[in-house]
């Protein structure tokens, strides 16, 4: 994952994704995003499939 | 320090009602210390001294009178600049609302005004109230160490004495860090119990507004000011505040406590915070309290679940702001922002799926180990000033009590040997159990008794 996060990727998705992204900022946020791909491998691994889709936002549900 | 500023909250009030002191008295005690203090820390953003002193003034005329108007009436108190204060400029740390005035009240102040508490100024936030650090904020106990964030100058001011309560704001641990690092006791309230209408947000499903003060006793009769159902709020819910007295005996008997030695401890933070959180549950035992180990494995997926949710959700609030502006946000702000705005939506469908797993294994914990209150380890000592502050770099474990919505508390634990606070240890509790959690650290408090150390700079 961690291999195809670089500058010209990330410029590619924003520009999909019409985001602008000014230039002093492209490499610094390949960083960030090198570091959310680590912190977010958790989800990827996690198995999910009888998960309900969302969460209720009443913290009194479910207890 | 001035005798007056060391008071208790309820302390404090009973003085006022007897009228031993005066509002004017303790305000002008606090401006005072603020005068004496914050070119050492910037930890207000703004000061309302003179608005201040005429709202004392009316507290006065209002207590010779015979109407107290609650627990916080005369009180000192301010407000981390995230809130919106009506006339007050409200600039949440960031260039991109530079001189915004509000034209109204959010209701955390509203709620404040009303109890009749004087509101000094307007706290330090990193901006927008991203990230654990805050460049510009030190620490009150020495000034070469960062004060955590994002509610670092609500931590630093009641750790200085610059005000008896403050008001914060917890994404991911912005009120729990703050008072670790500056040894005060942070309250995290139930996610509704206290109204974010007004307040600027960050992660609209995570974000909660609570309070930092010196004791829990005092962040129970701040919180007892706050709490309650808003209207206004989508979010608010529509329960009766708890009963947050606290017990004069610290016995703790009958209570069982869970200590989580594993899925909260995070790589890089320091291995004080486990020490520490493992003294407490030996204090707790002497106090009475049962303490039985648990394990929670779904804590596993707390961090992965709640940077993305945090960092999507700020992500399409500030989109159209960003999109106009951007040279006024700052690059760490800014490149959280970006990050969110290419996250895959799937990634977010997860992150809520994986927070119900994580709530669920929160609640089952508590349910098969029939747990009063839930013990792990804070954020440990502060660190150095300078340290990169780059996005999702920072612990986020203990942020499953954001995704869960429970309350939980931070509560000081002691010193190290150089004079920095140890960071304290959290407390978590069931949905609505406030009162839990208070009366657990109110019986440590009374133990050990760390909230009577007063900064270096406080005394000076």
């Amino acid at each position: 994952m961690e291999n195809q996060i670089d500058s010209a990727s990330v410029r590619t998705l924003a520009r999909a994704l019409d985001v602008e992204l000014p230039e002093e900022d492209v490499a610094q946020l390949v960083e960030a995003m090198r570091r959310y791909a680590e912190v977010v491998a958790a989800l990827d691994a996690a198995e999910l499939d009888d998960v309900e889709p969302y969460a209720s936002l009443d913290p009194r549900v479910g207890w | 320090v001035s005798g007056l500023l060391d008071l208790s909250i309820a302390e404090a009030h009973r003085r006022l009602v007897d009228g031993e002191i005066s509002s004017t008295e303790l305000t002008q005690a606090t401006i005072a210390q603020i005068e004496r203090t914050e070119s050492h820390v910037r930890a207000y953003a703004t000061v309302t001294a003179a608005e201040a002193l005429e709202a004392a003034r009316v507290a006065d005329d209002e207590l010779s009178c015979g109407e107290a108007r609650g627990v916080l009436h005369g009180i000192p108190v301010a407000v981390k600049d995230l809130a919106f204060t009506r006339g007050i400029p409200t600039e949440a740390g960031s260039e991109a609302m530079k001189g915004f005035v509000p034209a109204y009240d959010a209701t955390v102040v509203t709620r404040l005004r009303e109890g009749g508490a004087i509101l000094v100024g307007k706290t330090t936030t990193s901006e927008f109230a991203f990230g654990q650090t805050l460049a510009g904020t030190r620490n009150a106990w020495h000034q070469d160490y960062t004060a955590s964030g994002s509610s670092a100058g609500s931590g630093v001011v009641v750790a200085l004495r610059s005000a008896f309560a403050a008001i914060g704001t917890d994404t991911a641990g912005s009120i729990r860090g703050p008072a670790g690092a500056n040894g005060v006791t942070g309250l995290k309230p139930t996610f509704g119990l206290v109204s974010k209408y007004g307040v600027v947000p960050m992660s609209p499903s995570l974000d909660h507004v609570g309070v930092l003060a010196r004791t829990a006793a005092d962040c129970a009769d701040a919180l007892s000011v706050v709490a309650g159902f808003d209207p206004l709020d989508p979010l608010s819910l529509e329960v009766e505040p708890p009963d947050l007295r606290v017990p004069d005996e610290p016995d703790l008997s009958g209570m069982r406590i869970g200590l989580e030695r594993t899925h909260l401890v995070e790589p890089g933070v320091d291995p004080v915070a486990l020490a520490s959180a493992e003294a407490a549950a030996h204090a707790l035992e002497q106090l009475g309290a049962t303490v039985v180990d648990v394990a929670v494995p779904e804590l596993d997926l707390a961090a992965a679940a709640v940077v993305t949710i945090k960092t999507v959700e700020s992500s399409a609030y500030h989109r159209d702001r960003l999109k106009r502006d951007w040279a006024r946000y700052g690059q760490n702000a800014r490149l959280i922002l970006e990050a969110g705005l290419l996250m895959p939506g799937t990634d977010y469908a997860r992150a809520q799926q994986a927070r119900t797993l994580v709530k669920r294994g929160l609640r089952d914990a508590f349910e098969r180990d029939r747990l009063d209150a839930l013990l792990g380890p804070a954020y440990g000592p502060p660190t150095l000033e300078g340290g990169s502050g780059a996005p999702f770099t920072y612990p986020m474990r203990s942020s499953a009590v954001n995704l869960a919505g429970m309350p939980s508390i931070t509560i000081p634990c002691g010193f190290t040997d150089t004079g920095l606070p140890l960071g304290g240890f959290d407390l978590y509790g069931r949905p609505l159990g406030e009162a839990t959690l208070v009366r657990v650290a109110h019986a440590y408090e009374l133990a050990h008794p760390w909230h009577e150390r007063t900064p270096p700079i406080a005394d000076a």
